[in-house]
Protein backbone atom coordinates (compact mmCIF):
# COMPACT_ATOMS: atom_id res chain seq x y z
CA UNK A 1 0.00 0.00 0.00
CA UNK A 2 1.37 3.40 -0.98
CA UNK A 3 -0.57 5.17 1.76
CA UNK A 4 -1.77 8.74 2.12
CA UNK A 5 -0.20 11.37 -0.12
CA UNK A 6 -0.37 14.96 -1.23
CA UNK A 7 -0.30 16.70 -4.60
CA UNK A 8 3.11 18.36 -4.94
CA UNK A 9 2.79 22.03 -5.80
CA UNK A 10 5.51 24.69 -5.80
CA UNK A 11 3.54 26.73 -3.27
CA UNK A 12 3.64 23.82 -0.83
CA UNK A 13 7.22 22.66 -1.46
CA UNK A 14 8.77 24.11 1.70
CA UNK A 15 6.10 22.70 4.00
CA UNK A 16 6.26 19.34 2.25
CA UNK A 17 10.00 19.26 2.92
CA UNK A 18 9.45 20.21 6.54
CA UNK A 19 6.80 17.56 7.13
CA UNK A 20 8.09 14.80 4.87
CA UNK A 21 7.66 12.23 7.63
CA UNK A 22 3.89 12.76 7.62
CA UNK A 23 3.35 12.38 3.88
CA UNK A 24 3.62 8.84 2.48
CA UNK A 25 3.95 9.76 -1.17
CA UNK A 26 3.63 12.63 -3.63
CA UNK A 27 1.83 13.10 -6.90
CA UNK A 28 3.29 15.53 -9.44
CA UNK A 29 1.81 17.01 -12.59
CA UNK A 30 3.46 15.11 -15.42
CA UNK A 31 3.68 18.03 -17.81
CA UNK A 32 5.63 20.14 -15.31
CA UNK A 33 8.54 17.70 -15.58
CA UNK A 34 8.29 16.00 -18.95
CA UNK A 35 10.61 18.31 -20.88
CA UNK A 36 12.04 20.46 -18.09
CA UNK A 37 15.63 19.56 -17.25
CA UNK A 38 16.00 21.73 -14.17
CA UNK A 39 12.68 20.68 -12.66
CA UNK A 40 13.51 17.10 -13.50
CA UNK A 41 16.67 17.26 -11.42
CA UNK A 42 14.63 18.45 -8.42
CA UNK A 43 12.17 15.63 -9.02
CA UNK A 44 14.94 13.04 -8.99
CA UNK A 45 16.03 14.31 -5.59
CA UNK A 46 12.46 14.20 -4.36
CA UNK A 47 12.04 10.64 -5.62
CA UNK A 48 14.91 9.51 -3.39
CA UNK A 49 12.85 10.50 -0.36
CA UNK A 50 9.42 9.07 -1.15
CA UNK A 51 7.39 7.44 -3.92
CA UNK A 52 6.36 9.83 -6.70
CA UNK A 53 3.48 9.30 -9.12
CA UNK A 54 3.18 11.39 -12.32
CA UNK A 55 -0.35 12.58 -12.98
CA UNK A 56 -0.98 13.93 -16.47
CA UNK A 57 -3.47 16.44 -17.79
CA UNK A 58 -2.55 16.57 -21.49
CA UNK A 59 -2.43 13.03 -22.79
CA UNK A 60 -5.94 13.49 -24.20
CA UNK A 61 -6.55 9.77 -24.35
CA UNK A 62 -10.10 10.44 -25.58
CA UNK A 63 -9.01 12.31 -28.71
CA UNK A 64 -9.59 10.62 -32.04
CA UNK A 65 -5.89 10.36 -32.72
CA UNK A 66 -3.46 8.09 -30.97
CA UNK A 67 -1.60 9.91 -28.17
CA UNK A 68 1.45 11.85 -29.30
CA UNK A 69 4.33 9.40 -29.59
CA UNK A 70 6.92 11.89 -28.36
CA UNK A 71 4.80 12.58 -25.28
CA UNK A 72 4.40 8.88 -24.50
CA UNK A 73 8.12 8.24 -24.98
CA UNK A 74 8.99 11.10 -22.66
CA UNK A 75 6.41 9.85 -20.16
CA UNK A 76 7.99 6.39 -20.20
CA UNK A 77 11.37 7.99 -19.51
CA UNK A 78 9.98 9.99 -16.61
CA UNK A 79 8.22 7.02 -15.06
CA UNK A 80 11.34 4.90 -15.26
CA UNK A 81 13.60 7.64 -13.97
CA UNK A 82 11.63 8.15 -10.78
CA UNK A 83 10.61 4.50 -10.56
CA UNK A 84 6.94 5.44 -10.29
CA UNK A 85 4.65 2.60 -9.19
CA UNK A 86 2.07 3.79 -11.72
CA UNK A 87 1.07 6.85 -13.72
CA UNK A 88 -2.30 8.43 -14.37
CA UNK A 89 -4.32 10.70 -16.62
CA UNK A 90 -7.97 11.48 -17.28
CA UNK A 91 -10.93 9.92 -19.08
CA UNK A 92 -11.49 12.88 -21.36
CA UNK A 93 -10.22 14.79 -24.35
CA UNK A 94 -8.32 18.06 -24.04
CA UNK A 95 -7.89 18.81 -27.73
CA UNK A 96 -9.04 18.02 -31.22
CA UNK A 97 -6.95 18.32 -34.38
CA UNK A 98 -7.70 22.04 -34.49
CA UNK A 99 -8.50 23.18 -30.97
CA UNK A 100 -6.66 22.89 -27.67
CA UNK A 101 -9.20 23.39 -24.91
CA UNK A 102 -6.68 23.31 -22.10
CA UNK A 103 -9.23 21.57 -19.91
CA UNK A 104 -10.59 18.10 -19.37
CA UNK A 105 -13.64 17.84 -21.63
CA UNK A 106 -16.28 15.11 -21.44
CA UNK A 107 -16.52 12.41 -24.07
CA UNK A 108 -19.65 11.15 -25.78
CA UNK A 109 -20.34 8.16 -23.58
CA UNK A 110 -20.94 5.41 -26.12
CA UNK A 111 -19.67 1.85 -26.20
CA UNK A 112 -17.73 2.58 -29.38
CA UNK A 113 -15.88 5.51 -27.79
CA UNK A 114 -15.24 3.51 -24.62
CA UNK A 115 -13.72 0.61 -26.53
CA UNK A 116 -11.57 2.83 -28.72
CA UNK A 117 -10.32 4.69 -25.66
CA UNK A 118 -9.58 1.42 -23.88
CA UNK A 119 -7.46 0.26 -26.79
CA UNK A 120 -5.42 3.46 -26.75
CA UNK A 121 -5.00 3.32 -22.97
CA UNK A 122 -3.82 -0.27 -23.22
CA UNK A 123 -1.21 0.70 -25.80
CA UNK A 124 -0.01 3.62 -23.69
CA UNK A 125 0.29 1.35 -20.66
CA UNK A 126 2.29 -1.14 -22.70
CA UNK A 127 4.57 1.57 -24.08
CA UNK A 128 5.24 3.08 -20.67
CA UNK A 129 5.65 -0.26 -18.95
CA UNK A 130 3.86 0.56 -15.69
CA UNK A 131 0.18 0.45 -14.65
CA UNK A 132 -1.86 3.26 -16.17
CA UNK A 133 -4.69 4.62 -14.01
CA UNK A 134 -7.57 6.45 -15.66
CA UNK A 135 -9.38 9.12 -13.66
CA UNK A 136 -13.02 10.20 -13.76
CA UNK A 137 -13.29 13.95 -14.46
CA UNK A 138 -15.60 16.67 -13.26
CA UNK A 139 -17.82 17.62 -16.18
CA UNK A 140 -20.34 20.42 -16.38
CA UNK A 141 -21.62 19.67 -19.88
CA UNK A 142 -23.60 16.49 -19.34
CA UNK A 143 -24.06 15.16 -22.86
CA UNK A 144 -27.29 13.23 -23.36
CA UNK A 145 -25.45 9.99 -24.02
CA UNK A 146 -26.62 6.38 -24.13
CA UNK A 147 -24.36 5.36 -21.23
CA UNK A 148 -24.17 6.85 -17.78
CA UNK A 149 -20.71 7.89 -16.63
CA UNK A 150 -20.41 4.78 -14.47
CA UNK A 151 -21.47 2.52 -17.33
CA UNK A 152 -18.98 4.23 -19.62
CA UNK A 153 -16.16 3.68 -17.13
CA UNK A 154 -17.18 0.06 -16.70
CA UNK A 155 -17.11 -0.37 -20.48
CA UNK A 156 -13.62 1.12 -20.69
CA UNK A 157 -12.38 -1.15 -17.93
CA UNK A 158 -13.96 -4.15 -19.64
CA UNK A 159 -11.72 -3.61 -22.66
CA UNK A 160 -8.35 -2.85 -21.08
CA UNK A 161 -6.46 -3.86 -17.99
CA UNK A 162 -5.64 -0.35 -16.83
CA UNK A 163 -6.56 0.70 -13.31
CA UNK A 164 -8.87 3.40 -12.00
CA UNK A 165 -8.02 6.57 -10.19
CA UNK A 166 -11.33 7.40 -8.59
CA UNK A 167 -11.70 11.08 -7.79
CA UNK A 168 -14.33 11.12 -5.08
CA UNK A 169 -14.66 14.90 -5.16
CA UNK A 170 -15.42 14.71 -8.88
CA UNK A 171 -17.92 11.95 -8.20
CA UNK A 172 -19.62 14.02 -5.50
CA UNK A 173 -19.77 17.15 -7.68
CA UNK A 174 -21.02 15.30 -10.75
CA UNK A 175 -23.67 13.48 -8.72
CA UNK A 176 -24.95 16.76 -7.32
CA UNK A 177 -24.79 18.67 -10.61
CA UNK A 178 -26.33 15.98 -12.74
CA UNK A 179 -28.66 14.36 -10.28
CA UNK A 180 -27.40 10.81 -9.95
CA UNK A 181 -26.69 8.64 -6.94
CA UNK A 182 -23.00 8.41 -6.03
CA UNK A 183 -23.50 5.07 -4.28
CA UNK A 184 -25.16 3.63 -7.37
CA UNK A 185 -22.13 4.87 -9.30
CA UNK A 186 -19.86 2.90 -6.94
CA UNK A 187 -22.04 -0.17 -7.45
CA UNK A 188 -21.69 0.09 -11.23
CA UNK A 189 -17.97 0.57 -11.78
CA UNK A 190 -15.54 -2.34 -11.24
CA UNK A 191 -14.33 -1.29 -7.79
CA UNK A 192 -11.62 -3.95 -7.77
CA UNK A 193 -9.83 -1.86 -10.41
CA UNK A 194 -9.64 1.24 -8.18
CA UNK A 195 -6.01 1.65 -7.16
CA UNK A 196 -5.95 5.25 -6.06
CA UNK A 197 -8.35 7.91 -4.83
CA UNK A 198 -8.31 11.70 -5.17
CA UNK A 199 -9.82 13.85 -2.41
CA UNK A 200 -10.45 17.58 -2.74
CA UNK A 201 -12.88 20.35 -1.97
CA UNK A 202 -14.88 22.66 -4.23
CA UNK A 203 -17.47 25.38 -3.92
CA UNK A 204 -21.12 25.82 -4.75
CA UNK A 205 -21.37 28.21 -7.70
CA UNK A 206 -24.40 30.12 -8.90
CA UNK A 207 -25.59 27.35 -11.20
CA UNK A 208 -23.52 24.35 -10.29
CA UNK A 209 -21.10 22.90 -7.76
CA UNK A 210 -17.56 23.70 -8.91
CA UNK A 211 -14.39 21.65 -8.62
CA UNK A 212 -11.84 24.22 -7.44
CA UNK A 213 -9.34 22.21 -5.39
CA UNK A 214 -9.34 25.26 -3.16
CA UNK A 215 -11.28 24.12 -0.10
CA UNK A 216 -11.05 21.51 2.61
CA UNK A 217 -12.34 18.05 1.70
CA UNK A 218 -16.06 18.14 2.58
CA UNK A 219 -17.77 15.57 4.76
CA UNK A 220 -19.70 14.17 1.79
CA UNK A 221 -16.41 13.19 0.14
CA UNK A 222 -15.04 11.67 3.34
CA UNK A 223 -18.25 9.64 3.57
CA UNK A 224 -17.69 8.39 0.03
CA UNK A 225 -14.16 7.35 0.98
CA UNK A 226 -15.54 5.35 3.89
CA UNK A 227 -18.08 3.75 1.55
CA UNK A 228 -15.37 2.88 -0.92
CA UNK A 229 -12.88 1.35 1.50
CA UNK A 230 -15.69 -0.66 3.04
CA UNK A 231 -16.21 -2.27 -0.36
CA UNK A 232 -12.73 -2.69 -1.80
CA UNK A 233 -9.07 -2.44 -0.83
CA UNK A 234 -7.32 0.57 -2.34
CA UNK A 235 -3.63 1.32 -2.35
CA UNK A 236 -3.42 5.06 -2.10
CA UNK A 237 -5.28 8.26 -1.32
CA UNK A 238 -4.23 11.73 -2.33
CA UNK A 239 -5.21 15.19 -1.09
CA UNK A 240 -5.36 17.68 -3.97
CA UNK A 241 -5.01 21.40 -3.32
CA UNK A 242 -4.31 23.82 -6.16
CA UNK A 243 -5.64 27.19 -4.99
CA UNK A 244 -6.32 29.05 -1.76
CA UNK A 245 -3.58 27.19 0.04
CA UNK A 246 -4.19 27.25 3.79
CA UNK A 247 -1.95 29.51 5.87
CA UNK A 248 -1.59 26.66 8.31
CA UNK A 249 -0.17 23.57 6.61
CA UNK A 250 -1.46 21.51 9.53
CA UNK A 251 -4.88 21.63 7.85
CA UNK A 252 -3.54 19.57 4.95
CA UNK A 253 -1.58 17.27 7.26
CA UNK A 254 -4.77 16.62 9.20
CA UNK A 255 -6.53 15.64 5.98
CA UNK A 256 -3.62 13.37 5.03
CA UNK A 257 -3.84 11.72 8.46
CA UNK A 258 -7.58 11.30 8.16
CA UNK A 259 -7.27 9.65 4.75
CA UNK A 260 -4.61 7.30 6.12
CA UNK A 261 -6.87 6.35 9.00
CA UNK A 262 -9.70 5.62 6.56
CA UNK A 263 -7.39 3.49 4.42
CA UNK A 264 -6.22 1.40 7.33
CA UNK A 265 -9.66 1.10 8.90
CA UNK A 266 -11.03 -1.08 6.14
CA UNK A 267 -12.86 -4.25 7.12
CA UNK A 268 -10.74 -7.24 8.11
CA UNK A 269 -11.96 -9.31 5.17
CA UNK A 270 -10.55 -6.68 2.79
CA UNK A 271 -7.43 -5.77 4.67
CA UNK A 272 -5.08 -8.21 3.00
CA UNK A 273 -6.33 -7.67 -0.50
CA UNK A 274 -4.08 -4.94 -1.86
CA UNK B 1 -16.12 11.36 -34.43
CA UNK B 2 -17.54 14.80 -35.10
CA UNK B 3 -18.97 15.59 -31.69
CA UNK B 4 -15.69 16.56 -29.99
CA UNK B 5 -14.97 19.00 -32.85
CA UNK B 6 -18.36 20.63 -32.38
CA UNK B 7 -18.08 20.67 -28.60
CA UNK B 8 -14.57 22.15 -28.72
CA UNK B 9 -15.76 24.85 -31.09
CA UNK B 10 -18.74 25.66 -28.88
CA UNK B 11 -16.54 25.91 -25.81
CA UNK B 12 -14.13 28.32 -27.48
CA UNK B 13 -16.45 30.45 -29.57
CA UNK B 14 -19.59 32.19 -28.36
CA UNK B 15 -21.06 32.28 -31.86
CA UNK B 16 -20.77 28.51 -32.23
CA UNK B 17 -22.32 28.02 -28.81
CA UNK B 18 -25.21 30.31 -29.75
CA UNK B 19 -25.73 28.23 -32.85
CA UNK B 20 -26.79 25.28 -30.71
CA UNK B 21 -29.86 27.20 -29.57
CA UNK B 22 -30.48 29.30 -32.65
CA UNK B 23 -29.79 26.89 -35.47
CA UNK B 24 -29.01 23.31 -34.39
CA UNK B 25 -29.46 22.07 -37.95
CA UNK B 26 -26.74 24.49 -39.04
CA UNK B 27 -24.48 23.17 -36.31
CA UNK B 28 -25.16 19.61 -37.44
CA UNK B 29 -24.25 20.49 -41.00
CA UNK B 30 -21.13 22.44 -40.10
CA UNK B 31 -19.63 19.59 -38.07
CA UNK B 32 -21.18 16.68 -39.94
CA UNK B 33 -22.94 15.55 -36.79
CA UNK B 34 -25.24 12.57 -36.79
CA UNK B 35 -28.74 13.04 -35.38
CA UNK B 36 -27.62 11.13 -32.29
CA UNK B 37 -24.62 13.37 -31.76
CA UNK B 38 -26.70 16.50 -32.17
CA UNK B 39 -29.19 15.14 -29.66
CA UNK B 40 -26.34 14.60 -27.19
CA UNK B 41 -25.32 18.24 -27.48
CA UNK B 42 -28.86 19.64 -27.41
CA UNK B 43 -29.72 17.52 -24.38
CA UNK B 44 -27.03 19.06 -22.16
CA UNK B 45 -27.99 21.90 -19.81
CA UNK B 46 -27.03 25.40 -21.05
CA UNK B 47 -25.53 26.19 -17.62
CA UNK B 48 -22.99 23.42 -18.15
CA UNK B 49 -21.79 25.01 -21.37
CA UNK B 50 -21.49 28.42 -19.70
CA UNK B 51 -19.51 27.08 -16.75
CA UNK B 52 -17.17 25.15 -19.04
CA UNK B 53 -16.77 28.14 -21.37
CA UNK B 54 -15.64 30.21 -18.36
CA UNK B 55 -13.26 27.42 -17.36
CA UNK B 56 -11.74 27.38 -20.86
CA UNK B 57 -11.07 31.09 -20.52
CA UNK B 58 -9.63 30.59 -17.03
CA UNK B 59 -7.26 27.97 -18.44
CA UNK B 60 -6.26 30.44 -21.13
CA UNK B 61 -5.39 32.98 -18.42
CA UNK B 62 -3.33 30.37 -16.60
CA UNK B 63 -1.46 29.53 -19.79
CA UNK B 64 -0.62 33.21 -20.31
CA UNK B 65 0.26 33.52 -16.63
CA UNK B 66 3.02 30.92 -17.00
CA UNK B 67 4.87 33.20 -19.44
CA UNK B 68 3.57 36.72 -18.77
CA UNK B 69 2.81 36.67 -15.02
CA UNK B 70 2.87 40.43 -14.45
CA UNK B 71 0.81 41.18 -17.55
CA UNK B 72 -1.70 38.47 -16.71
CA UNK B 73 -2.07 39.66 -13.11
CA UNK B 74 -2.49 43.25 -14.29
CA UNK B 75 -5.28 42.25 -16.66
CA UNK B 76 -7.03 40.20 -14.00
CA UNK B 77 -6.77 42.83 -11.28
CA UNK B 78 -7.05 46.10 -13.22
CA UNK B 79 -8.51 45.49 -16.67
CA UNK B 80 -10.71 42.38 -16.52
CA UNK B 81 -12.96 43.65 -19.31
CA UNK B 82 -9.96 43.92 -21.59
CA UNK B 83 -8.99 40.35 -20.72
CA UNK B 84 -12.53 39.14 -21.40
CA UNK B 85 -12.49 40.89 -24.76
CA UNK B 86 -9.24 39.14 -25.67
CA UNK B 87 -10.24 35.75 -24.29
CA UNK B 88 -13.51 35.75 -26.19
CA UNK B 89 -11.62 35.89 -29.48
CA UNK B 90 -9.05 33.17 -28.89
CA UNK B 91 -9.18 29.60 -30.11
CA UNK B 92 -6.00 27.84 -29.09
CA UNK B 93 -4.39 25.45 -31.53
CA UNK B 94 -2.80 22.24 -30.22
CA UNK B 95 0.84 22.89 -29.30
CA UNK B 96 3.61 20.69 -27.90
CA UNK B 97 3.62 20.42 -24.12
CA UNK B 98 7.00 22.10 -23.73
CA UNK B 99 5.67 25.22 -25.48
CA UNK B 100 2.83 25.62 -23.02
CA UNK B 101 1.69 29.22 -22.87
CA UNK B 102 3.98 30.59 -25.56
CA UNK B 103 1.44 30.70 -28.39
CA UNK B 104 -1.17 32.25 -26.11
CA UNK B 105 1.28 34.84 -24.83
CA UNK B 106 2.37 35.76 -28.33
CA UNK B 107 -1.25 36.11 -29.35
CA UNK B 108 -2.05 38.36 -26.38
CA UNK B 109 1.02 40.50 -26.93
CA UNK B 110 0.28 40.97 -30.62
CA UNK B 111 -3.30 41.87 -29.75
CA UNK B 112 -2.27 44.42 -27.11
CA UNK B 113 0.21 46.00 -29.51
CA UNK B 114 -2.38 46.18 -32.28
CA UNK B 115 -4.85 47.77 -29.88
CA UNK B 116 -2.19 50.30 -28.87
CA UNK B 117 -2.29 49.58 -25.16
CA UNK B 118 0.92 51.55 -24.53
CA UNK B 119 2.64 50.45 -21.31
CA UNK B 120 0.68 47.20 -21.04
CA UNK B 121 1.69 46.18 -24.56
CA UNK B 122 5.29 47.17 -23.84
CA UNK B 123 5.43 45.13 -20.68
CA UNK B 124 3.82 42.14 -22.39
CA UNK B 125 6.52 42.33 -25.07
CA UNK B 126 9.18 42.55 -22.36
CA UNK B 127 7.86 39.48 -20.55
CA UNK B 128 7.41 37.57 -23.78
CA UNK B 129 10.98 38.23 -24.89
CA UNK B 130 12.21 37.04 -21.50
CA UNK B 131 10.00 33.97 -21.64
CA UNK B 132 11.32 33.03 -25.05
CA UNK B 133 14.88 33.20 -23.78
CA UNK B 134 14.24 31.00 -20.80
CA UNK B 135 12.77 30.82 -17.38
CA UNK B 136 12.58 34.26 -15.86
CA UNK B 137 14.63 34.91 -12.75
CA UNK B 138 12.93 36.87 -10.01
CA UNK B 139 14.09 40.25 -8.92
CA UNK B 140 16.78 40.58 -11.55
CA UNK B 141 17.91 44.18 -11.43
CA UNK B 142 18.02 46.11 -14.64
CA UNK B 143 21.16 47.99 -15.54
CA UNK B 144 24.49 46.80 -16.81
CA UNK B 145 26.24 44.85 -14.11
CA UNK B 146 29.95 45.31 -13.55
CA UNK B 147 32.10 42.93 -15.47
CA UNK B 148 33.34 39.98 -13.47
CA UNK B 149 36.26 39.06 -15.66
CA UNK B 150 38.25 41.64 -17.53
CA UNK B 151 38.48 40.43 -21.10
CA UNK B 152 39.69 42.33 -24.10
CA UNK B 153 38.46 42.25 -27.66
CA UNK B 154 40.86 40.89 -30.19
CA UNK B 155 41.57 43.08 -33.20
CA UNK B 156 41.22 40.38 -35.81
CA UNK B 157 38.26 38.33 -34.59
CA UNK B 158 34.63 38.89 -35.45
CA UNK B 159 32.17 39.96 -32.77
CA UNK B 160 28.76 38.32 -32.45
CA UNK B 161 25.85 38.86 -30.10
CA UNK B 162 25.72 35.92 -27.67
CA UNK B 163 23.29 33.16 -28.59
CA UNK B 164 21.17 33.79 -25.51
CA UNK B 165 21.10 37.57 -25.90
CA UNK B 166 18.88 40.02 -27.69
CA UNK B 167 18.27 43.75 -27.68
CA UNK B 168 14.73 45.07 -27.58
CA UNK B 169 13.48 48.66 -27.76
CA UNK B 170 10.42 49.90 -25.90
CA UNK B 171 8.55 53.20 -25.79
CA UNK B 172 8.16 52.76 -22.03
CA UNK B 173 10.78 52.01 -19.43
CA UNK B 174 9.77 48.44 -18.73
CA UNK B 175 12.69 48.05 -16.35
CA UNK B 176 10.95 50.45 -13.96
CA UNK B 177 7.91 48.25 -13.54
CA UNK B 178 5.65 46.92 -12.27
CA UNK B 179 3.11 48.45 -11.63
CA UNK B 180 2.51 48.58 -15.33
CA UNK B 181 0.26 51.64 -15.37
CA UNK B 182 3.06 53.70 -13.79
CA UNK B 183 5.77 52.85 -16.32
CA UNK B 184 7.51 56.07 -17.44
CA UNK B 185 7.00 56.86 -21.11
CA UNK B 186 10.53 57.03 -22.50
CA UNK B 187 12.38 55.18 -25.20
CA UNK B 188 14.27 52.38 -23.49
CA UNK B 189 16.75 49.89 -24.86
CA UNK B 190 17.01 46.63 -22.98
CA UNK B 191 19.53 43.85 -23.47
CA UNK B 192 18.19 40.49 -22.34
CA UNK B 193 20.62 37.72 -21.70
CA UNK B 194 20.44 34.12 -20.65
CA UNK B 195 23.82 32.56 -20.06
CA UNK B 196 24.25 28.96 -21.16
CA UNK B 197 24.50 27.53 -17.67
CA UNK B 198 21.94 29.78 -16.01
CA UNK B 199 18.16 29.41 -16.25
CA UNK B 200 17.61 33.06 -15.33
CA UNK B 201 17.25 35.82 -17.86
CA UNK B 202 19.15 38.96 -16.94
CA UNK B 203 17.86 42.35 -18.06
CA UNK B 204 20.24 45.23 -18.72
CA UNK B 205 18.96 48.72 -19.39
CA UNK B 206 21.38 50.11 -21.94
CA UNK B 207 21.70 53.43 -23.70
CA UNK B 208 21.17 53.95 -27.42
CA UNK B 209 24.91 54.04 -28.11
CA UNK B 210 25.42 50.64 -26.51
CA UNK B 211 22.43 49.31 -28.44
CA UNK B 212 24.07 50.56 -31.65
CA UNK B 213 27.29 48.88 -30.64
CA UNK B 214 25.49 45.59 -30.01
CA UNK B 215 23.72 45.87 -33.36
CA UNK B 216 27.14 45.98 -35.00
CA UNK B 217 28.08 42.68 -33.36
CA UNK B 218 26.50 40.63 -36.11
CA UNK B 219 29.36 38.27 -36.87
CA UNK B 220 30.64 40.25 -39.85
CA UNK B 221 32.90 42.81 -38.21
CA UNK B 222 35.93 42.87 -35.97
CA UNK B 223 36.25 45.29 -33.09
CA UNK B 224 38.53 47.51 -35.18
CA UNK B 225 36.02 47.61 -38.00
CA UNK B 226 33.19 48.47 -35.61
CA UNK B 227 35.25 51.22 -33.99
CA UNK B 228 36.21 52.53 -37.41
CA UNK B 229 32.59 52.50 -38.53
CA UNK B 230 30.93 54.23 -35.59
CA UNK B 231 33.86 56.05 -34.05
CA UNK B 232 33.37 59.33 -35.89
CA UNK B 233 35.81 61.24 -33.79
CA UNK B 234 34.45 59.82 -30.61
CA UNK B 235 36.87 58.53 -28.11
CA UNK B 236 37.86 55.28 -29.75
CA UNK B 237 39.38 54.06 -26.52
CA UNK B 238 35.99 54.46 -24.84
CA UNK B 239 34.29 52.40 -27.55
CA UNK B 240 36.91 49.72 -27.24
CA UNK B 241 36.43 49.71 -23.48
CA UNK B 242 32.67 49.37 -23.97
CA UNK B 243 33.21 46.39 -26.26
CA UNK B 244 35.53 44.90 -23.65
CA UNK B 245 32.76 45.33 -21.09
CA UNK B 246 30.18 43.65 -23.31
CA UNK B 247 32.57 40.80 -23.91
CA UNK B 248 33.22 40.43 -20.20
CA UNK B 249 29.48 40.42 -19.52
CA UNK B 250 29.23 37.65 -22.14
CA UNK B 251 26.69 39.65 -24.11
CA UNK B 252 28.98 39.35 -27.13
CA UNK B 253 31.44 36.68 -28.08
CA UNK B 254 34.42 36.34 -30.37
CA UNK B 255 34.08 34.10 -33.40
Amino acid sequence: MLGSGLGYRAELAEEIDRHADRIDWLEVITEHYLFADEARERLRLLARRCPIVPHGVELSIGSDREPDAAYVEALAGLVEEIDAPWFSDHLCFTRTDRVALGLLAPLPRTREVARRLAGKAQRVQQAVGRPFLLENITYYVDLATPLTEAQFIAEVMEHCDCGLLLDLANLDINARNHGFDAIEFLQTIPLERVTQVHLAGGIDGEDMALDTHGEAVPSRVWDLLDELVARTPIQATLIERDTDFPDDFTELLTEIDRARTALTARPAELAGGA
Amino acid sequence: MALPDALAAMLTNDAELALLQRDPAGLRERYALTDTELAMLVGARPAGYQVTRRNVQAKLWRAVNTRLPVTAAHLRDHQPDLWDEFASTVVRPPRPVHEHGIWESERLTTWLVAQDHGPLAAYARYELERAKLGRTGTGTPAGLRPAIHRRRVSADRLLTLAAGARVVVFDYDVTAGPPIHQLPERRTHVALHRRARDARVLAYRINAATASLLACCDGTQTADQIIERIGHGEDQAAIRAALDGLLAAELVRLT
